[in-house]
């Protein structure tokens, strides 16, 4: 399992289960963090979810929504639409539509057509 | 009355006359049964009938009281009512016509390939549990879906488990405002997974025993569209239950397991099946380094043993960073979410960190501090490296 979203709230925090260490809390917007390539750069394609408990578990989710697509799309539309990708293909200030298609190319990129959970 | 024989000379008597009419005709009470042939001859048979017509050569036909043909031998071949009683074990296999025997003539006993991963239940790479959130996987691949106020508490239990099993799962359903939607099921994903169910007959049978009646039930979410089998009549027995639908062209959905529903139980899942035609087929288990196979396609963990993973280099300057391939022991069906579980045990870098996470593999990385042996380990138990993929 893993440090997985299970609530995603307004303000743009996500409420969280860690279910091997029986941890739960909420992780602030700006404590979801892309993940980082090679070049030390950030990657739209990873979101890092470190447990708020602070045991040291961190789970790197693909867009496609590894372990739970649902929740695992909505994090990234959520961060992309609300601040923009880290790419630059998308701003903050673009429609939330602009966002949202950017995340659902890059879903079909990682993992094919049919793996789009969101409606 | 029995017929009398006639000697030449003799006058044939209107009785006689009449009972051969009456013989033909098939009057109530009338005519003689055909004694049995007797023979003692090696080469000629006890009873031969030949009807010499080429056409259609109609030898033989025998009806029962009903007028219902029992038995024809015609140019046609050779023809038998119903039911055909045939002795045990004397059909020869050979005397079947090539591929002959379609799905829905299988008894269950005839094994056939399970689609399912885990149906045994055997395989808890998440733990033993108890599991109680909705969409959090418990069993390998079985998944809590709850409805309303309804709650579900998953074990594992390798005590109450059916016939030849290892392990079962113990579900303690407390009903709630569920009107039936609550279950342990396992998703199947057609359209990025398991593209061969799309459109086929696909059965699932499932062994669940129960105390309680009118509770549990296999079932089919076939693109949305439920399908049940009965509920569990609550004898407290393993029973079969089984599902056949056919599977939706291109099913964005398809999910199988058991749902619960109306009143509280404990109720006890193993030995899944899911075959593709119209008959249920009963659960053979794979071996297990086969079953562990199919699991490893959704899950896994690396590290399970107390200190095995050590991703390390040397340096002669700190402030560098290290990186480390760390490949799966099996390919995932999508991309995984990756987890660093628990604190690792560090020298002369910091803790590892994740880096990007392919189907195959997964880089690790860390910030060296210090010249020297930089190294991560991964620890005791729970402290190791997690790879989930749901498609």
């Amino acid at each position: 399992m893993s440090v997985r979203p299970i609530t995603h709230n307004a303000d743009g925090s996500i409420d969280v289960v860690y279910d091997e260490g029986g941890h739960n809390g909420t992780i602030p917007a700006a404590e979801i963090v892309w993940g980082t390539k090679l070049d030390g750069s950030h990657d739209h394609n990873f979101i890092m979810l470190n447990c708020p408990d602070g045991c040291g578990a961190s789970s790197l989710w693909p867009v496609g929504g590894g372990a739970d697509a649902v929740n695992g799309q909505q994090m990234f539309v959520n961060k992309t639409t609300s601040e923009g990708c880290t790419c630059g293909q998308v701003e903050a200030t673009d429609a939330d539509a602009i966002g949202e298609s950017h995340v659902r190319l890059n879903v079909n990129r990682m993992d094919g057509p049919g793996r789009w959970q969101l409606g | 009355m029995s017929f009398v024989r006639i000697n030449p000379g003799d006058l044939i008597q209107a009785v006689n006359v009449n009972q051969i009419i009456d013989a033909l005709t098939g009057a109530v009470g009338k005519g003689v049964a055909m004694a049995m042939t007797a023979l003692n001859d090696q080469t000629n048979y006890a009873l031969t009938v030949q009807n010499q017509d080429a056409t259609n050569s109609r030898a033989l036909l025998v009806l029962n009281s009903a007028g219902t043909m029992m038995e024809r031998i015609d140019a046609t071949g050779i023809s038998f009512g119903t039911p055909l009683n045939l002795a045990n074990n004397s059909v020869q296999g050979a005397a079947l016509v090539d591929a002959g025997v379609p799905n829905a003539k299988l008894g269950p006993d005839v094994a056939r390939a399970n689609l399912l991963t885990n149906g045994g239940f055997e395989i808890w790479q998440r733990g033993n549990g108890p599991f109680t959130t909705s969409s959090v996987f418990t069993a390998d691949r079985w998944q809590i879906g709850l409805d309303g106020t309804d709650t579900l508490n998953v074990q594992r239990d390798a005590v109450n488990i059916d016939v030849s099993s290892g392990n079962a799962a113990v579900v303690a359903y407390v009903h709630g405002s569920g009107t039936g939607g609550t279950g342990l099921y396992q998703p199947l994903q057609p359209n990025t997974d398991l593209w061969g169910l799309r459109g086929r007959p696909l059965t699932f049978s499932v062994r669940v025993r129960a105390s309680t009646a009118n509770v549990a039930r296999a079932f089919v979410n076939n693109n949305g569209t439920l399908a049940y089998s009965s509920y569990h009549t609550g004898d407290g027995t393993y029973q079969t239950l089984s599902v056949t639908v056919t599977a939706a062209a291109l099913p964005t959905t398809f999910n199988v397991g058991v749902s619960f529903n109306n009143t509280n139980a404990t109720v006890y899942i193993d030995n899944a099946n899911l075959v593709v035609g119209s008959q249920p087929a009963n659960y053979v288990p794979l071996h297990p380094a086969d079953d562990l196979a199919r699991c490893l396609r959704y899950y896994e963990i690396l590290g399970e043993s107390g200190s095995s993973i050590i991703l390390a280099q040397a340096n002669s300057i700190g402030g560098s960073p290290m990186r480390h391939t760390v490949y799966y022991k099996a390919r995932k069906a999508v991309a995984p979410t990756v987890t660093k579980n628990g604190t690792w045990t560090v020298s002369n870098c910091g803790q590892p960190g994740v880096g990007s996470a392919g189907v195959d593999s997964v880089w690790m990385a860390g910030v060296v501090t210090a010249p020297g042996d930089a190294y991560m380990n991964s620890g005791n138990s729970g402290v190791n490296i997690s790879v989930e993929a749901n498609p």
